[in-house]
């Protein structure tokens, strides 16, 4: 019973953990925002037409804005996803962060975010943005849920070990809405955080109507998207002018890649250490179901098994923990920056597709005849002007994007240290309190 | 110290017996019944010779007495009976080959032409023996009528005698073989008897090796011996005055073996029998001889098929050279290093079962030969699994002698002081897979079961019935928590092994990070990650180590109980058979009373006896086997709580090990990601 009561404590304190993570990267998201200022100012006069579509750009002419940072007018999250049948529902509460009293509830679902994701990207000039990502939609059917289970816990006709785990297995992983929540949460943080999404009507919208916006069928065709990495290969080996950008193509191609393997070797191992617990936990109830022998020695030795069971349990709740915690930290930003490097990756690529058709445009003037040529070398500026613009932004918004990256990484890899520590450390004193239960435990008897 | 003594003897009789057995091979038939009468009132326990009975089906029929009828039979049995284990199990001790024992009156006749035959032998071994106190062959034959005589009388009270007598003739017999002449120059030293009988002779073993086992690497040479019959002498004087007060050793000898055919005589033994029951849980509760002993540095020898592993085998004793020495047969030396090879440890195995098993002791378990893992060392050179396979081997072999070295009367056991002793041990020749003693084996196996099947008993004692249940009930459990400390020994390993690809991924991530103090931290968090796959892979090994093979060791222990239950029902099928033969034989009389054949009713009478007897020993050996493996489980309950506790324990403080690593490494990381930004 004790260690039940201790268990409950390093519960609540990953708990807590699992609060801070919503805290954390807010607080992280306003240090974000004061370097987003700068560019927040320099994208706005950049982006008139963003201008223009959010009404709350408090309408002060551009040039005068101050190094003022841009400030997100709200906090939002996402406190509850609930099962409506095939449906799954979130909750979302928003804070108007200028007064508090202002408090939104709305209850969003998934489609409502592709819907907020489409506006976004459709009434912004998002060439040099990294559009934050949106999270994928969440599985809710049974089979993927299975699917999803065999993952984690592992194809018990591999290990081939014991029969009744097979059927257990089902049961083991639930539907669980808890880390959808927190990355649709994270998502529009990040969408509210940005300086010029934060600012747009729909996102307002979004978190602030209670009707939920009419649901359009976004037919995403698998067309555009093969056609669109085709173009990314053939077009991603296009020489850069700019050194910097090069590099920086360069570079994500590489770590989006290493970063998706990170991510999913770090699931592996959050699924493994899942599994482990499942272990322990089997191997804990096996010990209790020898307990029926009330004979002789048996008797010690069931109060062996019991303790010893209970110190299993003790190790694998410590596990448990620590899969979770896990995932909540280092797997969550790993998770985050695999997706979102993606992401860094396509504004590139627009960012290139500007500058082809810059290098095509001045190719064209030359090429020219003269009574075409004027309208050749207006195209060109044209060109070199959407270019030069996507390259400025491009440049700050990178620079925002690493800056933001590498103080989520700080956050999340000291919480997950962290974590650690506490787990381990709880871990140990449930264990030490077991050996010494068991060590005590009178193991005298008298033989039949 | 009477304790002490009591069970080697026993055994050392057994493979006298064997060894006779061969002799009379080679010998003429009379010598073979009186040793053999001899020996087994004092070792042979009758079930054996039942088992024999079964036995006869693969033995030949050699009809070499022309003696008694009765004592034919049961003669005929028992050289069966002991050439079979001599091809299972080549005997090692043929130090005390011929004993006199139960007096026949052709023994007297008898004694001289037995001289003669292991002569012959020793011209054949000579080399190969080591020069052992001889005792004259003409104190021998003279002995023996004398023991024969007083013994045919039956008077208990000089029982002890004639074992004093038994034991020194015993040693005198093997004296046979050497030239008389030698003999004569040595009788001083008999007083060795006594630590002869606890140490079992090594000198022999070379012979025997020439006779069972042809491939044998070779007689042990007369050098190697030697040390031996120095030290034993200097040994044998301490022995020699402990021999007074000894007294209980000697009586305990008949109990396991209560003589077959006379009643008179068993309850003498049977008594004795129970005292010595007590005096061994007396010994279970402490005084016990303590060896340390390790299974090491396993080392391939030979290629191709004809490779196999050899392994170093240390013992320390405790307590050498305390009180101790006086009381217990100690080792010749504190420590010693001998190299088995894994058949050895079968063939050790196999021995002890012979010896022990149908008397109702446990006989821990050796580890089972692998077709598959020996095959992958054979053919591959050096890979993980082989290397797993061999250490994990390695301490099954450990564990299997450490129990027997608990075991306060396997410990005892002259074969196993031999096999952690001798330099060169004779090859176990029956442990070979595919061997002819194989399929013997496979097909003694098979009856075995078939018996079991076929052979119910209406449990009468509920003690035994319960354990039998819990046994049962036991195995179920140990075999479902053995699953499921697998499948977490599989799990961690896995989570090892997704540990270290992380532990990749993220020193990767770290070389093309851009972000100085980002790119540090990720290295650094690749380095816990590899210590903490380590800690991974070492708490796995711990899993299997501690919980798995203590699950399995238990398994297999549970094995040995039932086989030990099942001989315990053999027996009694023995008694009842026993009981329904005598039934009939005196319908028999009765009706040959009815009829007036007054001619044949001397002869019923004289087998209504012989049945009687038979009955009376049944249920005596019943009873013997019933009260052996009582106090076996009680010794199995309490060492089951007791490893289950340290096991337990230890598994728990590598648990606390594992975090406290972990929080070392966690500790270590953050101040560098702290550090960041």
């Amino acid at each position: 019973m004790r260690s039940v009561v201790l268990y409950r404590s390093v519960i609540a304190q990953e708990g807590e953990d699992q609060d801070v993570p919503s805290r954390l990267t807010s607080s992280k998201m306003d240090n974000a925002t004061d370097e987003t200022n700068t560019n927040g100012t320099a994208d706005v006069s950049d982006s008139p037409e963003a201008d223009q579509d959010t009404p709350e750009s408090s309408g002060l002419p551009e040039p005068t804005l101050p190094p003022k940072p841009f400030e997100p007018v709200f906090t939002v999250k996402v406190t509850d996803a609930a099962k409506d049948g095939e449906v799954v529902k979130y909750s979302l509460k928003t804070t108007k962060i200028k007064s508090e009293s202002e408090e939104y509830k709305v209850v969003r679902q998934y489609e409502d975010f592709e819907w907020l994701e489409h506006c976004l990207i459709t009434q912004n000039d998002i060439g040099g943005i990294i559009v934050p990502p949106l999270p994928p939609k969440p599985s809710t059917t049974a089979q993927s849920a299975e699917a999803r289970s065999k993952k984690q816990l592992g194809n018990k006709k591999r290990h081939g070990s014991d029969d009744e785990e097979g059927n257990d297995i089902k049961l083991v992983v639930g539907d669980e809405f808890e880390k959808d929540c927190r990355s649709l949460e994270k998502y529009l943080q990040l969408v509210v955080t940005h300086p010029i999404l934060g600012q747009d009507e729909s996102i307002t919208k979004f978190l602030t109507v209670r009707e939920a916006p009419t649901r359009a069928k976004l037919k995403k065709s698998i067309f555009s998207n093969l056609s669109k990495s085709l173009g990314e290969a053939r077009k991603g080996g296009h020489k850069d002018v700019n050194e910097f950008f090069q590099k920086e193509r360069d570079t994500v191609n590489e770590v989006s890649l290493q970063m998706k393997e990170a991510k999913e070797n770090y699931m592996k191992i959050v699924y493994g250490e899942q599994r482990v617990a499942v272990g322990l936990s089997h191997l804990s109830t096996a010990l209790h179901l020898g307990g029926q022998l009330q004979e002789g020695a048996d008797v010690v030795v069931n109060k062996l098994f019991t303790q010893f069971s209970e110190g299993l349990e003790d190790a694998k709740q410590g596990l448990e923990v620590m899969a979770v915690n896990d995932e909540n930290t280092l797997g969550f930003s790993l998770d985050l920056y695999s997706r979102y490097l993606e992401a860094e990756k396509e504004m590139l690529y627009r960012r290139t597709c500007k500058m082809m058709e810059f290098e095509a445009a001045t190719k064209a003037v030359e090429k020219a005849k003269p009574q075409k040529r004027q309208m050749a070398e207006a195209a060109r500026d044209k060109a070199e002007k959407e270019f030069e613009d996507i390259s400025k932004a491009a440049e700050k918004e990178l620079k925002n994007f690493h800056h933001q990256r590498v103080l989520t990484f700080q956050d999340s890899l000291v919480r997950h240290a962290d974590a650690k520590i506490k787990a381990a450390r709880d871990t140990y004193a449930l264990l030490t309190k077991c050996v010494t239960a068991l060590k005590t435990l009178d193991t005298n008897f008298k033989p039949l | 110290m009477a304790d002490d003594r009591e069970p080697p003897p026993l055994f050392d009789d057994e493979k006298p017996d064997k060894k006779e057995d061969e002799d009379d091979l080679f010998a003429t038939p009379n010598e073979a019944p009186k040793e053999e009468i001899k020996d087994e009132p004092a070792s042979l326990p009758t079930e054996p010779a039942q088992d024999k009975a079964s036995e006869d089906l693969f033995a030949a029929d050699d009809d070499l007495f022309g003696e008694a009828v009765k004592e034919v039979d049961t003669s005929k049995l028992r050289r069966k009976l002991t050439e079979d284990v001599d091809d299972l199990s080549p005997p090692l001790t043929p130090l005390e080959e011929p004993k006199p024992l139960i007096p026949t009156p052709a023994d007297s006749s008898k004694a001289p032409p037995k001289k003669e035959p292991p002569k012959e032998k020793v011209k054949k071994y000579s080399q190969a023996k080591e020069p052992k106190p001889l005792i004259p062959t003409q104190a021998d034959s003279s002995k023996a009528p004398k023991k024969d005589a007083s013994e045919n009388k039956n008077p208990p009270p000089k029982e002890e005698a004639k074992k004093k007598e038994d034991s020194q003739t015993k040693e005198a017999k093997p004296s046979k073989k050497e030239p008389a002449s030698m003999a004569k120059e040595q009788p001083p030293l008999k007083p060795m008897k006594v630590s002869v009988d606890l140490h079992p002779p090594k000198p022999g073993e070379g012979e025997e090796v020439d006779l069972d086992s042809p491939e044998t690497e070779g007689p042990s040479s007369p050098a190697k011996m030697e040390p031996d019959s120095d030290s034993s002498p200097l040994e044998a004087p301490p022995m020699a005055e402990v021999l007074p007060p000894a007294k209980p050793v000697i009586e305990e000898k008949p109990k396991p073996t209560p003589a077959p055919r006379k009643p008179s005589m068993e309850k003498s033994k049977e008594e004795v029998g129970y005292t010595s029951f007590a005096q061994i849980e007396e010994e279970e509760s402490g005084d016990q001889f303590a060896l340390d002993i390790k299974v090491h540095d396993p080392g391939k020898i030979g290629d191709g098929m004809g490779a196999y592993m050899s392994y170093k085998v240390t013992t320390q004793c405790l307590d050498f050279g305390e009180e101790k020495k006086t009381s217990i047969p100690a080792f010749r030396r504190p420590s010693m290093t001998v190299t088995r090879r894994f058949s050895d440890f079968l063939g050790l195995h196999e021995k002890l079962s012979q010896k022990h098993t149908h008397i109702g002791r446990i006989v821990p378990p050796a580890p089972e030969k692998s077709v598959v893992g020996m095959t992958k060392i054979k053919m591959s050179k050096e890979d993980t699994s082989s290397t797993e396979f061999v250490e994990k081997r390695r301490a099954l072999l450990e564990r299997f002698l450490q129990r027997i070295s608990l075991h306060p009367v396997l410990q005892m056991d002259p074969d196993f002081r031999d096999f952690l002793e001798q330099d060169e041990l004779p090859r176990a020749t029956s442990t070979s897979a595919v061997s002819g003693a194989g399929v013997l084996r496979l097909i003694k196996g098979v009856g075995d079961t078939f018996s079991k099947v076929t052979i119910k008993m209406d449990e009468s004692d509920q003690w035994f019935e319960e354990k039998q249940n819990q046994v049962e009930a036991l195995d179920q459990q140990l075999k479902k928590l053995h699953a499921s400390v697998e499948a977490l020994v599989t799990y961690r390993k896995e989570l090892g092994i997704s540990t270290s690809a992380f532990a990749k991924s993220t020193a990767m991530l770290s070389n093309s990070e851009e972000h100085t103090a980002l790119s540090r931290a990720l290295s650094q968090l690749a380095e816990v990650e590899e210590k903490i796959e380590l800690v991974h892979l070492e708490q796995a090994d711990n899993d299997f180590f501690l919980l798995s093979e203590l699950l399995k060791d238990y398994i297999g222990i549970i094995q040995a109980i039932r086989v030990v239950f099942h001989e315990r029902v053999k027996s009694f099928h023995n008694w009842q058979n026993a009981q329904q033969n005598l039934a009939k034989k005196r319908e028999q009389e009765a009706k040959f009373k009815q009829t007036g054949k007054t001619d044949k009713i001397a002869q019923a009478q004289e087998e209504i006896r012989e049945w009687e007897g038979k009955v009376e020993k049944g249920r005596e050996d019943f009873e013997e086997i019933s009260k052996t493996i009582r106090t076996e489980i009680r010794r199995f309950e309490t060492n089951r709580v007791k490893d289950f506790r340290n096991i337990i324990i230890k598994y728990m403080e590598t648990l606390m090990n594992s975090q406290q690593q972990l929080i070392k490494y966690w500790e270590g990381f953050l101040p560098e990601a702290k550090a960041i930004a």
